[in-house]
């Protein structure tokens, strides 16, 4: 086994896969940056030109692109409030804010660095999992992918910040419009206003950049200043930003385990892990003013979660050929072309292989951080362009994000709604990250309900890792409350031990 | 038996079984695609699935056979089996209905089924376009998968290419559409 | 329109929405209308409290405006004061971002932003991507933003052929060349002339 290990790290550097592998993470440079044609489509379009190659080579062009798109889809995010890929929608909430405080390199550094970490983390459970990859994925079905599903829940009202109310009221529409489309048992409308291109659902990306991206487009117009409105001077520089990575250790840490976890879970999308392990970072923090306006930890959390998924979410691709994400779908159909059948076979008589994927996913996050770090201050100075001359460029990419995910016209019609919701949510002081969750947690839940239903009736409620998901949840929701009782209870009595003195 | 969802190809044949066959497959839905279903049976949540022999072949071998076989094949869809140590004594549904006295209604049920699974990745243009580059265009399929180059990429992805030409497609498609009513409707019930 | 009176209206459009759901589903089967009532009806129900206290802290806000006005002392206002151990999710805006504005501008400059939202989403759908945004980006820079002439040109000439070098060139996958083209036969409004030179370019 570690034979395999280290000739899996020499193989990487050999030529061409080093050159190939170079070739992928500039390919993912830029589609990560572009919002909305996210690793999927990316990887779908460059799997023709694999056919000629070699299975290392294959996926040394496929790895460098998917391991850079979920770092540098955090690049938009922070510097313009656009998402550029699904699961960097989180850092917008903290990463944005920091831009306009001037402090855009700080954030970016955060991102990169606690990205990589993450990387390097999900690279290796992968490495360490193979021994006992098969009782672990096992473990996982309908009833416990519901119990994720209401973890998601309990996080709904971390998300909602100061008014739970309406945040939990946020997140409960986001559940509602999740149903739009062909329900998943009878395949019956609903909610489609009999249009054939709501069958699939609204669509999270074209939700997303509307809700996110186009209150942000208006606010840089009103302002009529660049996204930066102040000045920060070296603190809020890259080295900052990678520092902070290792002042917070322990949140870049325990996020990256939630991104693991997420990732190592088929069918539990980083859609989830990176607002998950958000919200763990604001639940986590002492003091949580700053969160929403400009906290570095809320983009270490999701920044570590997202990398650290992408090397998890190779274990049941690998070892089961079950694709744990719509990246990992894509893989699989590169396994497919190479000849190589995903499955314990592969995990004894291709471990090589597989060591490779993991010093892969790696060394591309190592070399995309260098890379990045030569360019981030000058990314930075972006924010302080002015807002007009980025506006059109910002509009045509919002929109062509929101149409590349469907390739549908009505996409830029529901890019436009859920920018005028957006509007109106940032307006009247409405929490818009739980109604993204509502909208990425309400087919996983619906679906897994009823399959938990037929196939167990009522006893999935008493399977064990359900139980131990359950607590947590009710501790998430919870514990927050019961630390406050304490914390006033102890305050109460100082108080009355000091009146008593006086 | 785990399936995608209602009226489905992994949910149609179980359902016409059942009905035809008197197979008592309980097919529970909501999986999302043949991956999940495929997890669903390794992880014994169901006991069970319904897919094409492709799709074995290709992703799912190792349910089969070595260390990791779960499964075996209980009947095929269609009359005839194609020869495969995975396939050995596992009947043919047409077959089976025959050999169990089944009536004319239920052989016509299962043959309409059969005809959908006939015809894989289907290429149609446009109702209108002239009969001439129909013509061009099967012929140059039919060129495309006698090519040696397209044959090995194939062999390496383990895919069986048995196409089918053009003609007999529009044959089996004709077949399908002069399914005579009742039998429709039928299907249509025996779905919900 | 004062913010509580906006959280009104909301409360009750979400009420409503909420009662079309509900009742959207009575006639599905069991299985297809279960998820929509299990959510939709906790959701109602919270939609209501929602609308209650909006309309609550509506005329708490009427009575303190009219407290300070007969007597001219301050009334401390119940919301006053967020605790510092509470995260606020939201990105500030405006005047809690620093940055002061004259409401009527503010309003005017919303307005018109919205509208160039609503124009780039129209011509995209319209011409395409890459016609599209030949013709809004220097629409918008000339006449909102006030840019120069060559600056506008340039600018929209730019993210042409980023469209066409990243997508149509070296990805291969071009974009939809907009709804009047396709509804008129044509590949697109601008293959006819661009086509002869990019096979010159490229030696095709």
């Amino acid at each position: 086994m570690l034979e395999a290990f280290l000739s899996g790290l020499l193989d990487v550097f050999a030529y061409p896969t080093f050159l190939l592998m170079l070739l992928g993470i500039a390919a993912g440079f830029v589609v990560g940056i572009l919002p909305g044609i996210g690793s999927p489509g990316a990887m779908a379009i460059m799997l023709p030109f694999i056919f000629a190659m070699k299975p290392l080579e294959a996926f040394a062009f496929l790895l460098g692109m998917y391991a850079v798109t979920a770092t540098t889809g955090d690049i938009t995010s922070i510097l313009f409030g656009v998402p550029g890929e699904v699961v960097s929608a989180a850092t917008i909430i903290d990463g944005h804010p920091m831009a306009k405080h001037g402090e855009a390199g700080r954030a970016l550094g955060a991102a990169l660095m606690s990205s990589l970490v993450g990387a390097v983390i999900g690279a290796f459970t992968l490495a360490a999992a193979i021994p006992i990859v098969t009782p672990l994925v096992l473990s996982f079905k309908s009833p416990e992918f519901l119990a994720l599903g209401l973890l998601g829940i309990a996080f709904l009202a971390v998300l909602s910040g100061e008014s739970k109310l309406k945040g939990v009221l946020a997140g409960g529409m986001g559940l509602v419009l999740a149903m739009v489309g062909l329900d998943p048992q009878e395949n019956i409308e609903r909610y489609t206003f009999g249009l054939v291109g709501l069958w699939e659902g609204v669509g999270l990306v074209a939700a997303l950049v509307g809700l996110f991206a186009i209150p942000e487009i208006v606010d840089l117009w009103v302002k009529g200043t660049g996204i930066a409105e102040t000045q920060v001077g070296k603190l809020g520089g890259v080295w900052q930003g990678i520092k902070d990575t290792f002042i917070h250790l322990g949140i870049t840490l325990r996020c990256s385990m939630i991104g693991t976890f997420f990732g190592l879970v088929p069918g539990v999308s980083g859609a989830l892990s990176q607002w998950v392990a958000y919200g763990h970072a604001v639940q986590s923090a002492s003091d949580k003013s700053r969160f929403g306006k400009g906290d570095v930890r809320g983009v270490l959390g999701p920044g570590a979660a997202n990398n650290s998924g992408i090397g998890a979410a190779m274990i049941p691709t690998i070892a089961f050929g079950v694709p744990g994400s719509a990246t990992t779908a894509i893989l699989l159909g590169a396994f497919i072309i190479q000849g190589l059948q995903p499955g314990p076979k592969m995990l004894t008589e291709k471990l090589s292989l597989i060591f490779s994927m993991v010093w892969l996913i790696v060394v591309s996050n190592i070399i995309t951080v260098m890379v990045c770090l030569i360019f981030l201050n000058q990314l930075a100075k972006i924010t302080h362009i002015r807002g007009a001359l980025l506006i059109p460029a910002l509009l045509t990419l919002v929109f062509l994000g929101g149409y590349a995910d469907t390739n549908s016209y009505l996409a830029l019609a529901i890019t436009l709604s859920f920018g005028v919701v957006g509007l109106v949510m940032v307006h009247q002081g409405w929490p818009r990250p739980p109604m993204v969750l509502g909208l990425v947690l309400g087919p996983l839940i619906e679906r897994n309900l009823f399959i938990s239903y037929e196939v167990y009736r009522f006893g999935f409620l008493l399977r064990p890792i359900v139980v131990v998901i359950i607590v947590i949840a009710l501790a998430v929701l919870f514990l927050p409350n019961i630390q406050e009782m304490v914390i006033r209870r102890s305050a109460l009595k100082e108080k009355a031990v000091v009146a008593s003195e006086e | 038996m785990s399936s995608f969802g209602k009226g489905g190809p992994s949910h149609i044949p179980p359902a016409v079984f059942n009905a035809t066959l008197g197979t008592k497959f309980k097919v529970v839905t909501g999986y999302e695609g043949g991956a999940a279903q495929r997890l669903a049976v390794k992880n014994k949540e169901v006991q069970g699935f319904c897919t094409t022999f492709q799709t074995i072949m290709s992703v799912a071998a190792d349910m089969f056979e070595g260390p990791g076989a779960c499964c075996k094949v209980l009947i095929v869809a269609g009359s005839e089996v194609e020869n495969h140590p995975f396939l050995k004594g596992v009947p043919a549904a047409e077959k089976l209905a025959e050999k169990l006295g089944k009536g004319k209604d239920d052989l016509a049920l299962l043959r309409a089924t059969h005809a959908i699974n006939r015809i894989n990745l289907p290429q149609a243009v446009a109702p209108g376009v002239p009969q001439d580059r129909v013509q061009a265009l099967r012929r140059a399929f039919e060129k495309a998968f006698a090519d040696p180059e397209l044959r090995a990429a194939a062999e390496k992805m383990k895919m069986d290419l048995s196409p089918k030409t053009g003609e007999e497609v529009s044959r089996i498609v004709q077949e399908l559409l002069s399914t005579p009513k009742p039998v429709l409707a039928r299907l249509k019930e025996v779905i919900q | 329109m004062s913010r509580a009176r906006n959280d009104i209206l909301i409360s009750a459009f979400l009420v409503l929405l909420l009662l079309w759901v509900v009742w959207e589903a009575r006639s599905w089967p069991f299985r297809t209308r279960l998820f929509p009532w299990a959510i939709g009806f906790p959701v109602l129900a919270l939609a209501m409290i929602q609308f209650g206290l909006a309309c609550w802290k509506a005329i708490r806000e009427r009575s303190y405006a009219d407290a300070v006005h007969t007597h001219g002392e301050p009334v401390e206002k119940a919301d006053a004061g967020r605790s510092g151990h509470q995260a606020r999710l939201e990105v500030p805006t405006g005047e809690e971002a620093g940055v002061v504005l004259d409401p009527k501008l503010e309003r005017q400059r919303t307005i018109s932003i919205s509208a160039w939202t609503v124009a780039f989403a129209l011509g995209f759908y319209l011409f395409g991507f890459k016609v599209g945004s030949l013709l809004l980006s220097p629409a918008f820079l000339r006449f909102q933003a006030e840019e120069s002439w060559k600056m506008s040109v340039f600018y929209g000439l730019g993210i042409y052929l980023f469209f066409l070098v990243a997508f149509e060139l070296a990805l291969g996958t071009p974009l939809p060349s907009g709804v009047i083209a396709t509804s008129l036969g044509l590949q697109s409004f601008d293959w006819y002339l661009v086509s002869p030179i990019l096979n010159i370019i490229l030696g095709r």
